[in-house]
């Protein structure tokens, strides 16, 4: 384990394992139904939408848009406080229409943000064991 | 199709109490939990020895329901629980209790809420191990969360505000305009912690949070306790103080989760949309009939939006409603008359139903709004909340 690492990581259990396998891959890889065709994030053992509960993980394209953000100032978590401004935000990916997932925008001024700023996944280690799935503005390159 | 009225006035207000608001109390959440539920207990006239059943409702911050009970010493009790859950059970707890006595389980229940949320153990600061051991691990939905840094509510509401912001064109003003009415009505409260008035300057001037939410677009954190008795009606008519009855209650919203807002549809329809028909025509009663309303404020934004979406107002149109004066002590529905959680305090929200208590009773001194007969309180305001309907 990287000593650096002070901020929180994410503690994978049996429905979210593949997702982060896939992030340590370099992957941004979803659940989707066997069924439906559904994409299903957060993780879960049956499809939202048709309650299958053959999901597979899939690779999607790591594009999407912001949905909504917020630019954090007060950081009271392990390791974010020296680190602010950073910004927080649901990027629609798009695969589906409302398949969102969470994550920070990095490299990119806050204030030029906008609904449908278009971005693109990247990976950033956080320690030895995880990668976490970050969006940068599209076309930055990976 | 809004189901039976079974529920409907069986169980009444009948005792309030609450201890002092402060940022540090110097006592025990215990020792809060205590003081304010035998006021509350006294309020209604009765002795512990009447109390049937014990409810609160925490996040591991509150006192136990086991601890309370037993230094008050209560004799038989049918129906006790600790709920584990923030803002959206204020007005959910209280709306068990109502459902132990609709069922006649109860006669008298107690309901409490303490907690020295600054001076303890303060909502937000996720109590993450790490150090020696390494970084902390999250377990379970925030996994998909803290670790970018999402630490909290006032994120949460702030990707909510947003979203708000970029359909309706909602702004900071409109938020700001909420804070400054409901600091007006602290003025009024000499219980309130923040009791001098601000203008939509100070709000503006006042830093970022998590931007678009300011720092006076927060509540306060407090270190307090209240509680209420709640009385099956037939028990609560010969008590000191006019009964004030539940008309009908919700918990609910679009998918019993207020977290994660992953797979929430749309983040400008919130647990009002989905609650509020129901739980107005179970009291038999339509939205402009309420007179006061003591909506969960934790951040001004959720002001906003549940007005919208239980219908006071049109849709997207809640900001301008409130710059309007719309939710003033003289507008079209008073908000937050004690200050709210914005000025008042937090106490997770159940100040603010005891503030509608006493609007109903007549007894809230200088912030009687004139003539109140029926209030509507909430908690929490995202995709899932709780409301109860009140009257006289
Ligand atoms: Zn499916």
């Amino acid at each position: 384990m990287t000593v650096d690492y002070v901020k929180p990581i994410p503690e994978p259990n049996r429905d979210s394992r593949g997702f982060w396998e896939g992030c340590r891959a370099r992957e941004l890889r979803i659940l989707r139904c066997r069924e439906c065709g559904t994409y299903v994030h957060q993780p879960a053992p049956l499809c939202h939408a048709c309650n299958a509960s053959e999901l597979d993980w899939q690779r999607v394209s790591g594009r999407g848009r912001v949905y909504s953000w917020v630019v954090v100032h007060h950081g009271t978590l392990p390791g974010f406080s020296r680190e602010t401004p950073y910004v927080v935000a649901f990027i629609e990916l798009a695969e589906q229409p409302g398949l969102r997932i969470l994550s920070n925008v990095i490299d990119c001024d806050p204030s030029e943000l906008c609904d449908g700023f278009e971005v693109s996944v990247t990976f950033v280690d956080a320690g030895d064991e995880v990668s976490l799935p970050v969006f940068r503005p599209a076309g930055a390159g990976e | 199709m809004n189901g039976e009225d079974l529920a409907r006035d069986k169980a009444a207000v009948t005792g309030v109490g609450c201890t002092g608001f402060s940022r540090d109390s110097g006592v025990s959440v215990d020792a809060l939990a205590l003081q304010a539920s035998l006021l509350a207990i006294r309020d209604a006239g009765l002795e512990p020895s009447d109390i049937d059943g014990v409810l609160t409702y925490g996040v591991g911050d509150a006192a136990a329901v086991r601890d309370i009970s037993q230094a008050l010493g209560l004799e038989s009790v049918n129906w006790y629980c600790d709920v584990f859950g923030g803002g959206s059970y204020s007005c959910a707890t209280v709306a068990q209790a109502a459902m132990a006595i609709a069922t006649g389980l109860c006669r008298h229940v107690l309901v409490y809420r303490a907690l020295n949320g600054r001076s303890g153990r303060r909502l937000g600061r996720t109590a993450l191990g790490g150090g020696d051991a390494g970084p902390p691990r999250v377990p379970g939905p925030g996994q998909f969360s803290v670790p970018f840094g999402m630490s909290g509510p006032v994120q949460q509401y702030g990707l909510l505000a947003r979203r708000h912001m970029i359909e309706f064109g909602t702004t900071t003003e409109h938020f700001g305009q909420v804070a400054v009415t409901l600091r007006g009505n602290a003025v009024l409260n000499p219980r309130a912690i923040m009791r001098d008035p601000i203008t939509l300057e100070d709000h503006q001037a006042s830093r970022w949070i998590a931007e678009p939410l300011r720092l006076l677009d927060c509540c306060q954190e407090t270190d307090a306790g209240c509680a209420i008795v709640l009385s099956r009606a037939d028990a609560a008519r010969d008590r000191p103080h006019p009964p004030v009855y539940l008309s009908s209650f919700a918990l609910g919203g679009s998918g019993p989760a207020s977290q994660p807002l992953d797979k929430y549809p749309d983040f400008t329809r919130l647990f009002p949309a989905h609650i509020g028909p129901g739980l107005f025509g179970r009291a038999g009663l339509s939205v402009s009939d309420i007179d006061v309303a003591a909506l969960y404020d934790a951040f001004t934004f959720l002001v906003i939006a549940q007005l919208e979406d239980f219908g006071f107002c049109g849709k997207g149109e809640g900001g301008p409603f409130v710059a309007g004066g719309g939710i003033a002590r003289e507008g079209a529905i008073p908000v937050g008359t004690n200050g709210g959680l914005l000025s008042e305090g937090y106490v997770h929200g159940l100040n603010n139903l005891l503030e509608a208590v006493e609007q109903l009773r007549g007894n809230a001194g200088e912030r009687q709004i004139e003539g109140a007969e029926t209030a509507l309180a909430t908690g929490w305001g995202a995709n899932v909340g709780s409301a109860l309907v009140l009257r006289r």
